[in-house]
């Protein structure tokens, strides 16, 4: 029989569930979201929670230290976050995107050294996709590895890196070396001390102004047992873990925010003080109230279609089978990012409309829908839609049978 | 109606223009360069957006429709592997087993 002494000694994280966890979170992260949001700031101190908590390895599997929790949870602990400070969510949830490729397809050595330290809180992972002239496509990369004896040399321009500045590890795509195509994607992870970090570019945004992406200049050196190019390249990371982890993982945190402004307004409503302005029994202010509540449901119910399709997906097959590449199942993953992004905003701008001036469009004490309404403004752009709604149609194209969700 | 102007049956080895039609999808490819029709056509710029591209024009020029059998990997890794599929599907009935 355990002691009080033995339960006490059990760290924080083996002791809650993760979803209790970021619960517990929310109001730290929501007192500090109000300064990040206000001086675009990187929100340090709620990432330390987020460190202490656990929560950096919750898709960590559990012989590396981590939760080794599931796609659905992460999604939850995603929604629940956002609901505090969507910069915040979004932050973590990108470390989680590339903590999934990290588990899924890094070479042992890269894991046992990488993955304890982030179940550990030690190291948040930035991540470096973009670069200047390939108009945001993940699959190519115009900057060669080059080589010294046993070292891979990194030089790197990347125009966003969300928290470019504060990673403590990084995860860069390049192109394999100065011979290759740039479709011949590698990726490298680097430990903060193996790089220059240079900073570029300010960053003063609309909004998600805590995700701090700025430009940066990365040049360092690595061994080059830190590149990871499994069989199937990079393209099979891309389709088997980056994308789909990371298009549940944003979904997520845009459909908690989303539900977290429709909590604030019905609050809002139900309390017979502040809603003396509205007219609870106006047909049309029923009606635009569930319209929004409509746009809420089924976005959560597309997200959670996908999380079910997914988890299927990675029941039935191995990160690196073909069968991820087949044209339904990406279809139905990226409409998942175009489908939340551009529904999450619509219920945020639909909320706005149905409480008007003083408690939608004005800051005010009761709601944060001035600043949801900023926020979620960057999703349709952010892996821009314009660009994933022509690979989608070219994706349908193929699909003779129409394999629908 | 596409006017059919590249003639596959029979031919063992890749017509010039079917070449030049694989070609013009292969961005990564030196325009003075040959191009070797064992050659893997990925690294020189045929991934999965360009080959339905590919795919279209192919289409338009055979008038024919790719089963999707045919849309594997395989069939887009090398002009002859184009070729092979093209041969099958234009020849009589079009119907490979």
């Amino acid at each position: 029989m355990s002691t009080v002494e033995e339960a006490v000694a059990i760290p924080l994280a083996q002791r809650l569930e993760p979803v209790a966890l970021a619960q517990r979170l929310v109001p730290v992260l929501a007192a500090n979201s109000v300064e990040v949001d206000e001086e675009a700031q990187f929100p340090v101190a709620s990432l330390a929670e987020l460190r202490r908590s656990g929560l950096m390895g919750l898709l960590v599997p559990r012989e590396y230290g981590g939760f080794g929790a599931s796609t659905r949870t992460m999604a939850q602990v995603a929604q629940v976050l956002a609901a505090g400070c969507p910069s915040t969510a979004m932050i973590w949830a990108m470390h989680c995107q590339q903590v999934a490729v990290l588990a899924d397809h890094a070479p042992e050595d890269i894991k046992r050294d990488v993955l304890p330290r982030i179940a550990a809180g030690e190291v948040f992972v930035a991540s470096v996709t973009t670069e200047r002239g390939k108009g945001g496509h993940l699959q190519t990369s115009y900057s060669p590895l080059r080589y010294e004896g046993d070292e891979a040399i990194v030089h790197r321009e990347a125009p966003v890196v969300t928290g470019g500045a504060y990673g403590d590890g990084f995860l860069i795509t390049m192109c394999r070396d100065e011979q290759s195509p740039p479709s011949e994607v590698v990726l490298v992870w680097a430990d903060r001390p193996q790089l220059e970090v240079k900073v570029r570019s300010g960053w003063n945004p609309l909004g998600m102004r805590g995700t701090h992406s700025v430009g940066a200049t990365i040049t360092g050196r690595v061994p080059r047992s830190q590149i990871i190019d499994p069989p199937g390249g990079f393209i099979q990371v891309a389709v088997s873990s980056m994308v789909p982890v990371g298009h549940i993982a944003w979904a997520a945190c845009w459909t908690g925010a989303a539900a977290s402004a429709f909590r604030q307004a019905v609050a809002l409503l139900r309390d017979p003080v502040k809603r003396k302005g509205y007219d609870l029994q106006s047909d049309l202010f029923l009606e635009r109230l569930a319209q929004a509540r409509l746009s809420l449901d089924t976005l959560s119910a597309y997200l959670n279609a996908s999380i079910d399709e997914y988890e299927e997906m990675r029941r039935l097959h191995a990160p690196d089978d073909p069968a991820f590449a087949a044209p339904a199942w990406n279809i139905h993953i990226n409409s998942l990012k175009l489908f939340a992004s551009e529904t999450a905003f619509k219920v945020i701008d639909q909320l706005i409309h149905v409480l008007g001036l003083r408690f939608g469009y004005l800051r005010n004490d009761s709601t944060t829908l001035e600043r949801l309404f900023r926020d979620l403004r960057s999703a349709s752009l952010m892996y821009a839609n314009d660009r994933l709604l022509v690979a989608n149609g070219k994706l349908a194209l193929l699909d003779t049978e129409v394999t629908l969700l | 109606m596409t006017e059919l102007s590249i003639s596959v049956a029979g031919a063992t080895t890749p017509d010039p223009a079917f070449v030049a039609l694989v070609r013009r999808h292969l961005k990564y490819l030196d325009p003075a360069a040959e191009l070797d029709p064992d050659q893997e056509l990925k690294p020189l710029g045929l991934d999965s957006m360009a080959g339905v591209d590919l795919l279209l024009d192919l289409e338009d020029e055979f008038g024919v429709v790719l089963p999707d059998r045919y849309l594997t990997q395989e069939t887009f890794s090398t002009v002859r592997s184009l070729w092979t599929v093209m041969d099958l599907l234009t020849r009589g009935a079009g119907e490979p087993v």
